[in-house]
């Protein structure tokens, strides 16, 4: 556990109600939205909590953890569902919720932002100048931008706008070796050297921590327009959503919901009726009025050519908006029916989604689990969650999961679309790597975390692991 | 560092794959830099298994290697400053893999570019990065330098276009880096320290690329200006309007100069040209933007306003940026064209002053300097024509290029928008980066702990550009420049 003396230490850097010590505050902040891990749900409790005001207490913080040697366990909003915001060891959870000033410089259409910023207030602080921040994960009213950058965020406009990563023109950070970096440039062209803004950008707090950010931002489109479209069956769904980008009608967001899925969120979705479909898609495109409204009706006809049974297309900004909802409602949804869903996140190419679909709900049957999938099709990534009774344990979980990775990974895929490896996924890394990926990463970790202090026992597995003398204060 | 093993190196890749006769090493020595230097070697691997043999054996004598593709970097990248083995890439160059339906392939490092793209449009796709060098190359020297061209304006640089890779580390092992998905969070993206790295931190041995669609129309304008400043304006204006053009080009007074003379295009006697061009599918798309660029222009006092979607005329238009290089070599007699400052990014609304800053100052060190890009992202270009014989006009285009770097860099540019750094902009990266270089080193060392990779090159390369390698010009007074 932290030392007495750098628990002092640290009080005087924070001064005031910046440093949490009292059980209920460090159980608020035991936990993240992982809803099950292979490794054990138990719950590690925090040493303490420290509120930083600012970059340089953050700084200061960080060579206390190299001189003191504690764990440092980032926090933006705790909406990550791999555990990257969970402490596994005690230590201190680092939380970025006071850290939340943000600018918009539309002239050079960049935006400057602390880590703390809820990320919808980016996207409707750019809207208010006429701009656009394109990444939307789903948790985009909760979830902050410094988690996003960590975790490398997806989100519904990936398809088109591609992923947070896209939007970090530079970083100001510390490093776990407590060295105070500015990373990458206010320009849009960067060449400059090795690229530790990207290198940072999906790093999962296990490299260095973001005290500010600068994005780029994008004119907003002139109009927006959503397809909703119903089918019988998953499969034609699945092969609808190819047909679309080959076609070549670029859109925005592009999203599968199977039928457990939609029976989640029907009470939202007013024009299903009673009847539940077996799939549905969800299309959004943007751009000029004109040319929007014609390739919407392009994207109705491919759907309706591949068995979509009902269709409708809403432009006005509340029906949208309505839809929209719905879809981001779905994780809490599942959560609600089943609390210890197996809950994965996977990536294949594009036009394997139909097998995948096929292939996860088939582990389901043979582990005799209900199979809830979802996601964005138009990146090949896929949400799928077994569905474990109320009451259940989750046991065989650790199985189901490794096939599921076997397939996403035989399909030409990856085990992690966008949600992060953190502890959940740490133990199938090697599938995807092999021994001699996870070899570099662990020298690249070395390299700037050389006391192993941030964020120990995530992103590489267990036999990787830093600060193996730390002993934890309590477990719950 | 020491000598390779001839004989051993024969076994690794066979005995037509290597060469070190004197006109060999001569010809590898050199790329489009200032610079030469002399390898011991060239090898030409034609299997992953053979660059792996290599690099184990490189790695355990400390040998240099150089990674190379076609020597096009202007910088320095490729010149081997330390002897060693150079590799040249070009022996692995099948595109191994076109996948129209997830829009991604997979190529060897010595694809050249144009290949890649006459293999793409069949398909009806391209690969965008596209750099002027183009013709000759490679996807591998591409990534390894981050590169970009006019089009990156709308479709982004190499790092936009690379998915994933595989790579040969230092001491041998081959691993797989990125994804062939759209997106992933799997693991560090080791694949993004890769791109950019000029060959100092593993040897890509495949690449899995991103392609997008051919658009169906594609439509030029060109608008004259009389003080750069409109034109800077005008850029700054098109970019926040929310037309995307897909290429955004300033052509400054100096380049007009050099391509009438020696092509007599006739461009009129201004201070800025802009070609603007916009592309898609649907042609009320593309005539939108395409208006309010030329509406942009006008406002900004743009003369002979010219659009065409017409091939051949569209061709007339961008004659002059396309011949550039060359007639910049043919501006004046005992100048010649070299490529020092080549290169640096500011942010859009400093263009026209960066530009202005670089004509100042080029005359008061008695050096002419022409500042051209691909103003659409910020990315500003400029060539030196100077009596390269003249000793005293090095040590005016070292002091030229030391205040220019400084401008750039005080008002939030960046020293490389797309040819990387090398050596000859290495002093102007290193101040630039001043608090980043140690992490660049350990970074380094974690991937090629015995610093065999294109050593001697970015955050290891001299402080001072001209003592780097040796030049491949002779001063009059009959020794080394």
């Amino acid at each position: 556990m932290i030392e007495p003396n750098a628990l002092k230490k640290l009080g005087e850097i924070l001064g005031p109600g910046g440093l949490i010590k009292d059980a209920v505050g460090l159980t608020c902040y035991s936990y993240d939205a992982m809803p099950y891990s292979p490794e054990g749900n138990q719950r590690v409790m925090p040493d303490a909590v420290a509120l930083p005001r600012d970059a340089d207490q953050v700084c200061e913080i960080v060579s206390l953890a190299n001189e003191f040697r504690f764990p440092i366990v980032p926090r933006g909003a705790g909406t990550g569902m791999t555990g990257g915001a969970r402490p596994t060891m005690g230590g201190l959870v680092l939380a970025f919720s006071r850290m939340n000033n943000m600018e918009i410089l539309d002239k050079d259409l960049t935006a400057r932002v602390q880590p703390g910023v809820i990320t919808s207030r980016i996207q409707q602080e750019a809207e208010r100048a006429g701009l656009f921040y394109p990444p939307d994960p789903a948790s985009s009213e909760a979830c902050t931008i410094g988690g996003n950058i960590a975790e490398n965020a997806g989100g519904l406009r990936a398809v088109k706008y591609g992923v947070t990563r896209d939007y970090v023109l530079g970083l100001d950070a510390v490093l776990g070796d407590a060295t105070r970096i500015k990373a990458g440039a206010k320009t849009v062209k960067s060449v400059a050297g090795l690229d530790m803004v990207s290198l940072l950008a999906g790093s999962e707090g296990t490299l260095g921590l973001v005290l500010e950010a600068w994005l780029k931002l994008l004119p907003l489109p002139e109009s927006r327009c959503t397809l909703l479209a119903l089918f019988e069956t998953a499969d034609q769904a699945a092969s609808a959503a190819p047909a679309i980008l080959t076609a070549r009608l670029d859109p925005t967001a592009l999203e599968f919901m199977d039928r457990y899925t939609i029976e989640c969120v029907a009470d939202q979705l007013d024009e299903l009726g009673t009847n539940i479909p077996g799939a549905m898609l969800l299309v959004e495109l943007d751009g000029g009025i004109g040319d929007t409204k014609r390739r919407i009706r392009d994207v109705r006809s491919i759907c309706t050519d591949l068995g979509a049974y009902n269709t409708r297309i809403s432009d006005s900004e509340e029906a949208r908006e309505q839809l929209w909802k719905a879809r981001k409602a779905i994780s809490p949804a599942l959560g609600k029916l089943a609390p210890f869903k197996i809950d994965e996140d996977v990536a294949v190419p594009r036009s394997r989604l139909a097998e995948l679909v096929r292939g996860a709900g088939e582990i389901g049957l043979k582990n005799g689990l209900k199979c809830a999938c979802y996601g964005h099709a138009g990146d090949g990534n896929l949400h799928v969650n077994y569905l474990v009774p109320a009451g259940e344990k989750p046991a065989g979980a650790e199985k189901v999961a490794r096939e599921l990775f076997e397939l996403a990974i035989s399909l030409g895929g990856t085990i992690s679309g966008e949600h992060g490896i953190g502890t959940a996924k740490r133990m199938y890394l090697e599938l995807e790597t092999g021994r001699a990926g996870l070899d570099i990463m662990a020298s690249v970790k070395q390299a700037l975390d050389p006391k192993g202090i941030m964020n120990p026992g995530k992103l590489l597995p267990k036999d990787y692991d830093t600060m193996p003398g730390y002993v934890r204060k309590n477990t719950e | 560092m020491n000598p390779p093993d001839i004989l051993e190196l024969k076994k690794i890749v066979g005995e037509e794959n290597l060469r070190d006769s004197k006109a060999d090493l001569y010809v590898y020595g050199a790329d489009a830099s200032v610079y030469e230097g002399k390898a011991f070697v060239v090898v030409k691997p034609r299997t992953i298994p053979a660059v792996q043999e290599l690099m184990a054996y490189a790695d355990k004598n400390s040998i240099p290697v150089i990674p190379r593709g076609s020597g096009s970097g202007m910088c320095g990248q490729t010149v081997p400053v330390k002897g060693g083995i150079v590799l040249d890439m070009k022996g692995l160059n099948r595109i191994l893999e076109v996948n129209v339906n997830d829009a991604y392939c997979r190529v060897e490092p010595g694809v050249v570019d144009d290949d890649l793209n006459r293999a793409l449009s069949p398909h009806g796709f391209f690969y965008p990065p596209t750099p002027a060098s183009s013709r000759i190359a490679t996807i591998g020297g591409e990534i390894g330098n981050n590169a970009s061209g006019t089009r990156s304006v709308k479709y982004g640089a190499a790092r936009d276009s690379v998915l994933g890779m595989k790579v040969v580390l230092a001491n041998g092992d081959c691993v797989n880096l990125g994804s062939r998905t759209r997106v992933a969070s799997s693991g560090y993206p080791l694949e993004r320290l890769m791109i950019g790295s000029e060959g100092t931190l593993a040897v890509i041995v495949e690449a899995t690329l991103k392609f997008v669609p051919l658009p169906k129309f594609r439509c030029m304008g060109i608008a004259n200006f009389n003080k750069l400043e409109q034109a800077g304006d005008a850029i700054s204006e098109i970019i926040a309007s929310g037309c995307s053009p897909s290429m955004l080009e300033l052509i400054d007074k100096v380049a007009i100069t050099a391509v009438n003379q020696s092509m007599n295009l006739g461009l009129p006697d201004v201070e800025a040209i802009l070609l603007f061009e916009a592309d898609g599918m649907v042609m009320e798309a593309v005539d939108f933007e395409i208006e309010k660029a030329r509406e942009i222009c006008a406002a900004h006092q743009g003369s002979g306003i010219e659009v065409s979607y017409d091939a051949k005329e569209r061709e007339r238009i961008f004659a002059g940026r396309k011949k550039l290089f060359p007639a910049l070599s043919r501006y004046r007699e005992y100048l010649a064209s070299t490529s020092l400052a080549d290169d640096m990014a500011v942010p859009f609304s400093r263009m026209a002053d960066t530009a202005r800053k670089i004509h100042e100052t080029a005359d008061k060190h008695g050096i002419i300097m022409t500042a051209y890009g691909h103003c659409g992202a910020g990315c500003m270009h400029t060539k030196i024509l100077m009596d390269t014989t003249k000793g005293a006009q090095w040590e005016a285009a070292r002091e030229a290029i030391a205040e220019i770097y400084e401008h750039v860099r005080s008002v939030d540019g960046t020293t490389s928008a797309e040819h990387g750094i090398g050596m000859s902009k290495a002093p102007a990266f290193k101040q630039e980066k001043h608090d980043l270089l140690d992490l660049m080193r350990s970074v380094k060392k974690a991937f090629d702990p015995k610093g065999i990779l294109n050593p001697g090159k970015l955050m290891d390369a001299p402080d001072d550009w001209m003592s780097a390698a040796r030049l491949r010009y002779v001063t009059q007074e009959g020794k080394d420049a």
